[in-house]
């Protein structure tokens, strides 16, 4: 086949170039998003919760907006009429359903011959005077369901919430995020110090900073591979030629996502600079070994090539393979955007390792390129780095030994501090304006995340129950009590004992559940005077039941002044016990909403990293085991590669870094990357040993002769790599770092661990 | 500010034709001075339908009464659901000032007053708002005569109507197709603060009922939120003698004129 392809060198350059121009016409298309609902299959049960909620009670998608006075108190004139400007403007916006303010929220007041029902600020007749204020205050103090919600307990700030139509587009969400920064812009100013936080702002931000890093990334990882590649080899054929089967490559996989319909999220970032980084080793393979048979004499310039081919074309595809596998085996997981990751690196790998051993050819073969040997400094510096490593490894195997399980002792006891947490906020750094203005809803106010609890009975008018009510408000009562991480619950029992304690003659603020104390004579009829209480709020509770006299369906929502997922960890499956023992028989209750979503995310990255560490290792093993047809030589292989993951959990447990959506993804990658610096040591150890006497002049000659390779391509991906640091992400920070790190623990494990075992167990190498 | 309190009355209204070509202000004139009878009585059903088509049923017994200066009393008695039977609500239209409302809820056993200006809010949680249900002062708005077109078996004028003041109303605009002869609109496009069509009110069903011409059912649709109400007047009866102790707090508290 290859002779076909070398014959029509131009016809095959051509056809190349034709598909890499339609493919790079459709990366524009490429859409992103980071909404963490879809992340999550379709058809998982906390996702399908999350629906019915909606579908019930709406989707409560909010901007949460934050105005403070830095004077420490809000309540002025000029402040309010601000507020009232600002809600109306916000009010106007397209795809904005709803503005919650304290200027577009009813009050509920008792007078003597009943109720009264007014806008808590009327903005048509507000005039700012001393008294309007005070009333105002007066009538935020009268009900606890305002308290840290519109107004903050010191009175310094007040929060507006936007709340966003349903299924909106992640540009649409951008959009609505922009148009409040501008109304914020123009009608706060510099005036009020103002925060603007909420899932949506967080994702939006997400997509707007990933579209920088990946501007600035792309351009920096190329030009370190590029620098790498020059101090390799000193002339730029050896830069250029990798450089083309990469960009090649990574231009084919990104329009081919785009033509799947793929969006991209924050771990999509990592695939360019990946295949970048990764993929200069199948290229510097070639040239390498082209430069090295051109120095024989007395060649023809099709035979140099054939020779170049035949040499390469088996490693350079088992490498592909292996780091394919590794990549690959992610796919196992449930997480979409892991899964996308998965699929594309691999058939990234795949493109531009077949870009490499066509197109690197091709190019040869229409232009020679004979220049003088390599230089030799940078394999000299090389030469000694290993010679002073084999020194100090093998000077004493017993205590080498020890300080290898020693490693791993320590590595064990560190992998068991590691916490796994994937909160949406955690992703920017703590001097960022939207980790700030999080935290400010989060000391100000209740905070920016929630869950519902939905309580359900078997029929209509169920939850005028008060047996399910009194249940409902004793949870409540019961997570504000027993976790400081919760900030506040709403409930539909609020606005039952709202109405309770403004009817009754002696208006208590409870759930009436006691039908003597009432003048009534049944339960049955305590529930009517629930769905009597219910027909005056004529049917202004859609938010928080199903039906506005009889509802069979109720909800509440829990606030959360933590940003961290592992409190719904713990807070959930106690609502569920709770409910075990508390909860009415004939009625369920369901737990759903972001929060819960990301608890699902946070399981089901656990789940992906044990199956993809397992498949990935058992099937590197697997290759080893069937190159050399030796099931320890596989088990040694896999050696350095465990030892380097290993040791990256534990440093994970020992900096706090949290196992999330991206750093997941290391121990997988380090497996397809890494295990080709075990398969480079083997495979020149296997035909050294035939060759010569002793596994210890084996192993001297393998250093000398695959050594400097593997150091150089373990530096330059690991530099690569390391672009990441740049990332404007904390997890992409980590991922680039743990990379690095591995790259280097793996390759080292490959020049030590390997021989060390090799020369222990003494395998058998078969031909 | 003349508030409403004809629950049905905004629909149910009816005129005289006249010859004049007229201006969308003139029409909807027409509508308003229809001539109906002193008092009306009505059996009404309501279905709420849900998205998913599930229905809800709901019914209501309603009283009115209009005095020599045309301001009206109402009566509304629930009958279903049962949890609510027997809630009695009363309405009296003021001159100048907004309506006087109570309430009785049978579990409470008293009468309360309700100061709401609850227009804008949900009917017994139906697609109706208190403001469909009830007839709104033509200059109020401005009106537009958009066209004049035959919707079904009925010639029409279609008048584009909006608030003069924004805030005085939860729409941007209504259209209204007028039928010519009747006085009486057919079909309504109400029209959300944005501008987007919120819900369509048909008539489908209108008959002459002791001579005049009343519609017996009406579907409000909400195309936004994809739920419809089903209004259906199960018994209609024009100037019936009312006993004058209906339209009081002691009617409410005692369920005896």
């Amino acid at each position: 086949m290859y002779r076909k392809i070398l014959a029509h060198p131009k016809f095959v350059l051509v056809i190349t170039g034709f598909v890499t121009l339609v493919l790079a016409l459709q990366i524009s298309n490429l859409r992103i998003d980071n909404d963490p609902a879809s992340f999550i299959p379709k058809d998982h049960p906390s996702y399908l919760a999350k629906e019915r909620t909606d579908q019930l009670f709406g989707e409560d998608l909010a901007l949460s907006i934050g105005l403070r006075d830095p004077s420490g108190y809000f309540f002025t004139k000029e402040n309010l009429k601000k507020l009232i400007h600002l809600s109306e403007a916000l009010k106007n916006l397209p795809n904005v359903s709803d503005v919650t303010s304290l200027t577009t929220t009813d009050f509920i007041e008792g007078t003597t011959e009943g109720i009264t029902v007014h806008p808590l600020l009327d903005p048509a007749s507000f005039e700012g005077t001393e008294a309007e204020i005070e009333s105002l205050k007066e009538k935020l103090r009268s009900w606890i369901v305002y308290d840290q919600a519109l107004v903050s307990r010191d009175l310094s700030a007040v929060q507006v919430l936007v709340v966003l139509e349903r299924k909106l587009s992640e540009e649409q969400r951008e959009q609505v995020y922009h148009d409040t920064m501008r109304i914020l812009q123009k009608i706060v100013g510099t005036s009020l110090e103002y925060h603007v936080a909420g899932t949506p702002a967080v994702s939006v931000l997400i997509s707007e900073n990933m579209r920088s890093d990946l501007r600035s990334l792309i351009p920096i990882v190329m030009g370190v591979v590029i620098l790498t590649l020059y101090v390799s080899f000193r002339r730029w054929a050896g830069v250029l030629l990798p450089m083309l089967s990469i960009t090649i490559g990574t231009i084919w996989t990104l329009g081919i996502m785009a033509l799947c319909n793929i969006t991209l999220s924050m771990v999509g970032t990592v695939i360019p600079v990946l295949l970048v980084a990764v993929g200069s080793a199948y290229g510097i393979h070639i040239v390498h070994r082209y430069y090295e048979v051109e120095q024989d004499e007395g060649r023809s310039p099709e035979d140099i090539l054939y020779t170049v081919i035949r040499d390469v074309w088996k490693p350079v595809f088992l490498a592909g393979i292996t780091t394919l596998i590794g990549f690959g085996s992610v796919v196992t997981s449930r997480v979409l955007p892991m899964r996308d990751f998965a699929i594309f690196t691999s058939l990234g790998v795949l493109f531009v390792m077949t870009n490499a051993l066509v197109v690197i050819p091709c190019i040869l073969q229409i232009r020679h390129n004979t220049l003088p040997p390599l230089p030799s400094s940078s394999r000299r510096i090389s030469l000694q780095f290993l010679e002073a490593l084999d020194n100090t490894v093998f000077r004493s195997q017993r205590r080498s030994i020890l300080v290898f399980v020693g490693i791993l002792a320590l590595s064990v006891f560190g992998a068991h501090k590691l916490i796994v947490d994937n909160s949406l906020i955690e992703y920017f750094k703590k001097h960022t304006e939207v980790y700030q203005s999080d935290l400010f809803l989060r000391t100000y106010f209740a905070g920016t995340r929630h869950f519902s609890v939905v309580i359900s009975g078997t029929k209509k008018g169920d939850l005028t129950d008060p047996r399910v009510l009194k249940f409902m408000d004793e949870l409540a009562n019961h997570l504000l009590e027993k976790h400081p991480e919760v900030s506040k619950v709403l409930s539909f029992t609020d606005f039952i004992k709202r109405m309770n304690s403004l009817l009754q003659p002696h208006g208590l603020y409870e759930i009436p559940a006691d039908p003597a104390k009432y003048g009534l004579s049944s339960f049955s009829e305590l529930k009517d005077l629930v769905s009597q209480y219910l027909l005056l709020y004529s049917g202004n509770l859609s938010k928080w039941a199903d039906d506005a006299l009889e509802p069979q369906t109720a909800r509440m929502m829990v606030q959360l002044r933590t940003p961290n997922n592992s409190f719904t960890r713990i807070v959930v499956p106690e609502i569920y016990a709770y409910a075990q023992n508390h909860l009415p028989e004939g009625y369920r209750i369901e737990v759903s909403g972001i929060a819960l979503i990301e608890n699902t995310l946070v399981d089901l990255i656990v789940n992906a990293q044990i199956t993809s560490i397992s498949v990935s290792l058992a099937l590197v093993i697997l290759v080893i085991i069937l190159s050399y047809r030796s099931f320890w030589i596989g088990l040694i292989g896999a050696l350095p590669l465990g030892t380097s993951i290993l040791i990256n959990f534990a440093l994970m447990g020992f900096t706090s870094i949290p196992l999330d959506i991206s750093t997941a993804m290391v121990a997988s990658v380090t497996t397809g990357i890494g295990i080709d610096y075990t398969i480079h040591f083997l495979s020149t150890y296997a035909s050294s040993l035939k060759n010569l006497s002793s596994q210890r002049e084996a192993r001297r000659k393998t250093l000398t002769t695959v050594g400097p390779a593997i150091l150089y391509n373990a530096v330059s991906v690991g530099a690569g790599f390391a672009v990441l640091l740049l990332s404007q992400f904390k997890p992409l920070n980590y991922f680039g770092l743990l990379i690095a790190l591995t790259m280097f623990t793996s390759s080292i494990g490959a020049l030590t661990i390997v021989p060390m075992a090799l020369e222990v167990f003494k395998p058998r190498f078969k031909n | 500010m003349k508030r409403s309190i004809g629950i049905v009355a905004g629909l149910f209204l009816f005129s005289i034709g006249s010859l004049f070509a007229l201006d969308g202000r003139e029409v909807m004139l027409q509508v308003d001075k229809r001539p109906t009878g002193k008092t009306s009585h009505a059996l009404v059903r309501m279905d709420l339908i849900d998205s998913k088509g599930q229905v809800n049923t709901r019914s209501v017994e309603m009283f009115t009464v209009k005095d020599e200066k045309d301001l009206k009393k109402m009566v509304i008695v629930f009958h279903a659901p049962a949890s609510v039977k027997d809630t009695r609500y009363l309405a009296v239209e003021n001159e100048g000032r907004d309506d006087d409302k109570w309430i009785y809820l049978p579990a409470l056993k008293r009468v309360r007053r309700i100061a709401a200006s609850e227009g804008g809010s949900s009917f017994m949680g139906s697609d109706f708002t208190y403001d469909d249900m009830s007839d709104r002062d033509v200059d109020r708005d401005n009106h537009k005569l958009l066209r004049e077109e035959t919707l079904g078996s009925y010639p029409c004028y279609v008048v584009e109507s909006s608030a003069k003041d924004p805030k005085d109303s939860q729409y941007s605009k209504r259209i209204s197709w007028i039928a010519k002869d009747l006085w009486i609109p057919v079909k309504i496009e109400l029209y959300d603060k944005k501008g987007n069509l919120q819900k369509i009110a048909t008539m489908d069903k209108i008959d002459t009922i002791q001579g005049f011409v009343t519609p017996l059912q009406t579907t409000m649709k909400n195309v936004q939120k994809g739920t419809s109400t089903l209004l259906v007047m199960e018994k209609f009866v024009w100037d019936e003698s009312l006993p004058s102790g209906l339209f009081t707090t002691r009617y409410l508290e005692t369920g005896k004129p």
